[in-house]
């Protein structure tokens, strides 16, 4: 798997970067009020075209939304064409309505050139808060609140849990 | 859209049944939770090289 990764890694430019959205509800509509990008944007170019996003949960699809808005407003500034842009959104969870959404929007808002979703456990359900729930029994959760649940662990976890040192 | 893959959607199990019996404040399960998602992670990525290996 290493190896894969590594030989994978040659070929694709990766580019971390950090989001902060500022989501509003009101009157049961969910949406994105601001978006605090805290990064230098990536040179398209040198990403090879290929935008490849991880994303723990796609639900309501607002983030993920603001994400890719400002994709197309890069590609813009950048003087890249979005359809020469391929895509690639990996969740570990996500409904079908965000992925259809996405799909849609792909082509008819953002004009992508392709846009694939790899996605861990598709869900059917969300609840009037947006999680994820058992279509046929809304009152359990699939994936909880993932921002909590990925919340930073106490330090003594650091061995056993090695991503916790690059968490703030 | 593909068929499910059954390893992912056993791990995800896992995370499914630790939210629905304890919470996020329990670090134990917290720690088990992230392990889970690193593991289904980790799978998405072998995909995804896959997908982009066949370019």
């Amino acid at each position: 798997m290493k190896k894969e990764i590594d030989d994978a890694v040659e070929k694709i430019s990766i580019w971390p970067f950090k989001i902060r959205l500022a989501r509003i509800k009101k009157k049961g509509m969910l949406g994105v009020k601001e978006v605090f990008f805290e990064s230098q944007p990536p040179d398209l170019k040198k990403l090879k075209k290929d935008v490849i996003i991880f994303d723990d949960c796609i639900a309501s699809t607002v983030s993920i939304e603001a994400l890719l808005d400002l994709i197309k407003e890069w590609s813009l500034a950048q003087g890249v064409s979005s359809k020469e842009l391929k895509i690639w959104i990996a969740a570990a969870a996500a409904t079908q309505r965000g992925i259809e959404r996405l799909l849609y929007l792909a082509k008819e808002k953002y004009g992508f050139g392709n846009m694939k979703i790899i996605d861990g456990v598709l869900v059917f359900r969300m609840n009037s808060d947006f999680y994820l729930v058992d279509a046929e029994n809304p009152t359990k959760y699939i994936v909880g609140d993932m921002g909590d649940w990925t919340e930073k662990l106490p330090e003594g976890f650091n061995d056993e849990a090695p991503w916790n040192k690059f968490r703030e | 859209m593909e068929l499910e893959d059954e390893e992912v959607k056993e791990i995800m199990a896992k995370n499914t049944e630790l939210v629905n019996e304890s919470n996020p404040e329990n670090v134990e399960d917290r720690f088990l939770y992230q392990k889970n998602l690193v593991e289904v992670y980790k799978k998405l990525a072998k995909i995804l090289i896959n997908e982009l290996s066949k370019k």
